[in-house]
């Protein structure tokens, strides 16, 4: 009887010991876990459409929840993403983003002011081995990389093979097209660097812009070439104008427009109307020219250095440049994958004129890091300024809505 | 309740304190929470408020950007003379970089005549303007030169607002209109929106804009999200646009989550405290409680000295009052009887009541020059003991013959015989009283002798109780030093050596030398006993004048 009791006293003890114990554990692990009261939650900031934003949410939202983190995209106008990115407080080493969908011709600088983080050693090996070359290149600055590349794209000349019956093999000689009335055999977007420089370079008869000593000259050799095309009247303001590729766009698909020069972003705006369409490398502007190597764009995601959880940042930034997700990724900004391999290399040979993009992508180079591309970029503002002038001696309105 | 049928009544006690206090701390932690819980809930209802005021404000101003864009083109358009040819589209491109639509389109009547577009979003087809089936009211409203503006949502991705209305004509060819076009944008609601915060933009119970996407859904939490919903305008198409914030439920467990961890914290010091509080009041209470179960305990043992203190003048100080009274009795009882016996061994030998007090006295004065010396180490019961042995070692003598007991002359084999039966008769007879084992067994060994040669049993050495070896040489060196019948009293000297001549043979050396030295310090006047009162005749003195009136 008394073991009985005895046995009872100790189950007793556990027993009325038991929610001090339990409350006691709950009260550390309230103390000690932050999952409880918050979840980490990456911000990421993007100038995305609101289609793309959709797209490229889901497969953020995707690769987040596979690495247990919350995610939230913010997209902003491109002026904003700039501003957002650059400015940077070093004192207060504070973003209001964790990760942003950068050109990756913006690593150079923000990497220089320390406002994102150097890509791991780790990670670069990671996306060595599965991203393709160019893309690399594309985010790496000094003997560091600063980016993970999500996507890709490169100038291209798109042309509607009913108003362009063979493939060209000079510009001049689409823009000596004969089109009906009514219809421009060639437009060029003036305000794109990527394609204008190299095609003045090829038009000089150099084979890299950074080799541009006289601008005007270049310009007018160029004129000479594809000019009847630009000549008809209004035209010139509209492919100086920030929407010039829209505008390409849609009088291509409407039969106006026989062909032009843009990237797989612009292609993308035709995919929606569904025009007819090939792709081929930018050709030569006139038949002694040597081939343009356009400008290659790819955006990368960043990393903020203010970051709060970086590593889980940086690994899904790994994971979305390096994993099939990239594929899904790049197509939701209208740009080309990074990813090497079959699964990509099938993805691009479903589309005849993603091939085409990616033959102009065999011919790209990477743009020279800034300043030399500013320099560049700021003689052809001087240019661009002077052309607008003329433009604008035709009747623009007037008045900008006000916002 | 069985479960604490093993348990102490401490225990029981203190747990029963922690549980009461436990109850407490969670309803205050539960109050706490609630309270924050409620004042959170207004707070986030306070902010939601500001938050929705200026969605609604961007959105107003949404429209009136795109209304006043609107009637910018319509003047612009008036001064022009609008073919639908490749002009016209490169003019209205033109027109496009300087506002911030997605697509311009321009009527006559209600046919299309050219239209400009923004890519990829304004390059949706269904962003087209669809006058029938779907909006025959505002081309009705458009038509009878109003104004009008209105939602077309040909799916869930591309949900767009249209502003519409007649080119004022200098030409007087026709009736042109323009229509403007802007799809909705999520960076409406979420310039608006702070984090953790969600918007909806609802036509009728449509939910046109959801921000930030949230494919899982709204409100799928335990707690209800907090929300807000407003009207923003009406719209031409009778569409009523409304804006609705929520902030979701993961805010509110954020801002909840230092109160729970203060409740959780307060409860554990609650309970902390409690049960060290719990245990000293339980301690404090039980005290008397114990000291009645030992009390008890130790008169079961036959200690019959016990008395306890009285510590409160509660229930319990009463009980421990009434247990002492009861112990007094019990033990005025007892030494009564043992009084008795002393009583009866004195009338039946020829010993005087001076004889047993000196032996009792002696005794314990020997026991406590063995204590001092560090040869024997007595509690005060086993000096009661030794009192009561003292006073009782010839208790056995009550069975034996006067003729025999007082016979001058040498006893016969069968009169020694029943003599040496003595110490077994004693015991028998104080083991009988019980409670005594101890003194019995003492009485049974008085007359065993150190060598051996004693009896009943012939025990030597350390087998003989020091008690009885005490009692032997006390009980003979009494006999030396007193007159009796038999014979003279001997000088003290001469007793001493007698007794130091005996030591290692009849009596224990050791308590041979405790005796003498008690005998010196008698001689000497010097106190002998302590002063507690463990012999048998300081009981007696302690005792009520009951038991005075026995011993007298």
């Amino acid at each position: 009887m008394e073991e009985r009791d005895a046995r009872r006293g100790w189950l007793f003890s556990i027993v009325s010991a038991a929610p001090s114990v339990s409350l006691f554990s709950l009260a550390v692990a309230l103390l000690t876990c932050q999952p409880f009261t918050r979840d980490a939650t990456l911000v990421v900031i993007a100038s995305l459409s609101p289609e793309s934003q959709q797209a490229a949410y889901e497969q953020l939202q995707a690769q987040a929840g596979e690495l247990g983190v919350a995610c939230e995209l913010k997209a902003v106008p491109y002026r904003l993403l700039q501003e957002s990115v650059f400015a940077f407080d070093p004192e207060n080493k504070k973003s209001r983003w964790d990760l942003a969908l950068v050109p990756a011709s913006w690593l150079e600088r923000l990497g220089r002011q320390r406002s994102i983080l150097e890509v791991p050693i780790q990670h670069v090996q990671q996306l060595q081995r599965a991203v393709v070359p160019l893309a690399m290149l594309a985010v790496a600055w000094g003997e560091s990389t600063w980016g993970y590349p999500m996507a890709l794209d490169a100038p291209a000349l798109i042309y509607n093979p009913a108003l362009v019956p063979t493939p060209p093999t000079t510009l001049a000689a689409v823009a000596r097209l004969a089109v009906p009335e009514g219809v421009l055999p060639l437009a060029v977007d003036l305000a794109d660097l990527d394609a204008v420089l190299p095609l003045l370079a090829a038009a000089q008869g150099l084979d890299n812009p950074q080799d541009l000593k006289d601008l005007g000259q270049a310009w007018d050799r160029f004129v000479a070439s594809v000019g009847p095309a630009l000549a008809y009247p209004g035209a010139l303001s509209v492919w100086l104008a920030p929407n010039a590729q829209a505008a390409q766009a849609q009088l291509f698909a409407e039969g106006k427009l026989a062909a032009f020069v843009g990237g797989a972003q612009a292609d993308a705006i035709l995919d929606k109307v569904g025009v007819p369409r090939s792709v081929v490398p930018l050709p030569p502007p006139c038949d002694r020219c040597p081939q343009p190597r356009p400008w290659a764009r790819c955006i990368a995601l960043v990393v903020s250095s203010s970051c709060a959880y970086p590593d889980l940042a940086q690994a899904l930034a790994e994971k979305l440049a390096s994993s099939r997700r990239n594929v899904a990724f790049s197509a939701a900004t209208g740009m080309l994958p990074v990813l090497g391999g079959q699964e990509t290399t099938a993805f691009l040979l479903e589309d005849p004129d993603k091939l085409g993009f990616l033959r102009a992508l065999g011919v790209a180079r990477l743009a020279p890091p800034d300043p030399e591309r500013m320099s560049l970029a700021t003689l052809w503002e001087a240019k661009f300024l002077h052309l607008n002038a003329l433009a604008k001696s035709e009747a623009i309105p007037p008045r900008r809505a006000a916002r | 309740m069985k479960a604490l049928q093993g348990t102490s009544l401490r225990q029981q006690l203190t747990l029963s304190h922690v549980l009461v206090s436990l109850c407490l701390a969670l309803a205050l932690a539960a109050v706490m929470v609630f309270v924050v819980f409620v004042q959170n809930r207004a707070l986030q209802r306070k902010a939601l408020q500001r938050v929705e005021s200026l969605a609604t404000d961007r959105l107003l101003r949404e429209l009136r950007r795109l209304e006043e864009t609107r009637d910018g083109l319509a003047r612009e358009l008036a001064t022009r003379r609008l073919q639908g040819g490749l002009a016209d589209t490169l003019f209205l491109h033109r027109v496009l970089s300087y506002t911030d639509v997605e697509r311009v389109e321009v009527f006559y009547g209600l046919n299309l005549i050219v239209q400009a577009y923004l890519g990829p979003d304004g390059a949706d087809p269904q962003l087209a303007t669809r006058w029938y089936p779907e909006q025959p009211q505002v081309a009705a409203l458009l038509l009878a030169d109003r104004p009008v503006t209105w939602l077309q949502a040909s799916n869930k991705k591309t949900v767009a607002l249209k502003s519409a209305r007649r080119i004022p004509s200098s030409q007087g060819v026709g009736e042109f209109y323009v229509v403007v076009t802007a799809a909705l944008q999520p960076a409406w609601l979420a310039g608006a929106l702070p984090q953790g915060v969600s918007g909806v933009l609802y036509a009728g119970e449509q939910a046109l804009l959801v921000w930030p996407p949230r494919p899982e859904g709204l409100g799928s939490k335990l707690l209800s999200p907090v929300r807000l919903r407003q009207a923003v305008i009406r719209l031409d198409d009778d569409t009523r646009l409304e804006v609705e914030v929520l902030a979701p439920p993961e805010t509110l467990t954020e801002a909840l989550a230092p109160a729970l961890r203060a409740a959780v914290l307060v409860t554990l010091v609650v309970i902390a405290v409690s049960f060290l509080i719990g245990d000293h009041l339980a301690r404090r209470l039980l005290a008397p409680l114990n000291d009645l179960l030992e009390g008890t305990a130790a008169m079961a043992r036959g200690h019959l000295s016990v008395r306890l203190p009285v510590r409160r003048h509660d229930e319990l100080g009463a009980l421990t009052r009434e247990f002492n009274r009861m112990a007094d009795e019990i033990r005025t009882t007892y030494l009564g009887v043992i009084a008795t016996l002393a009583e009866v061994v004195e009338a039946k030998s020829h010993y005087t009541r001076e004889h047993i007090e000196r032996v009792e006295r002696l005794a314990m004065a020997t026991a406590q020059v063995l204590e001092e010396r560090g040869w024997a180490k007595w509690s005060s019961h086993q000096k009661f003991i030794l009192s009561v042995a003292a006073i009782l070692h010839d208790v056995g003598k009550i069975a034996i013959g006067n003729d025999i007991l007082n016979k001058p002359g040498p006893l016969t084999g069968s009169e020694r015989k029943e003599i040496l039966s003595h110490p077994e008769v004693g015991a028998t007879i104080v083991e009988r009283m019980g409670k005594l084992d101890r003194a019995a067994e003492i009485i049974r060994a008085c007359h065993e002798h150190y060598d051996g040669s004693g009896y009943p049993r012939g025990l030597k050495g350390e087998e003989i109780p020091l008690e009885a070896r005490i009692i032997l040489a006390v009980d003979a060196f009494d006999a030396m030093t007193q007159v009796r019948p038999y014979s003279k009293a001997r000088p003290l000297e001469d007793a001493i050596a007698e007794l130091r001549a005996e030591a290692g043979k009849q009596f224990d050396p050791v308590v041979v030398e405790a005796l003498i030295e008690a005998v010196k310090r008698i001689e000497r006047g010097e106190p002998v006993t302590p002063t507690s009162s463990s012999g048998f005749f300081r009981a007696l003195a302690d005792d009520s004048g009951e038991t005075a009136a026995v011993r007298a």
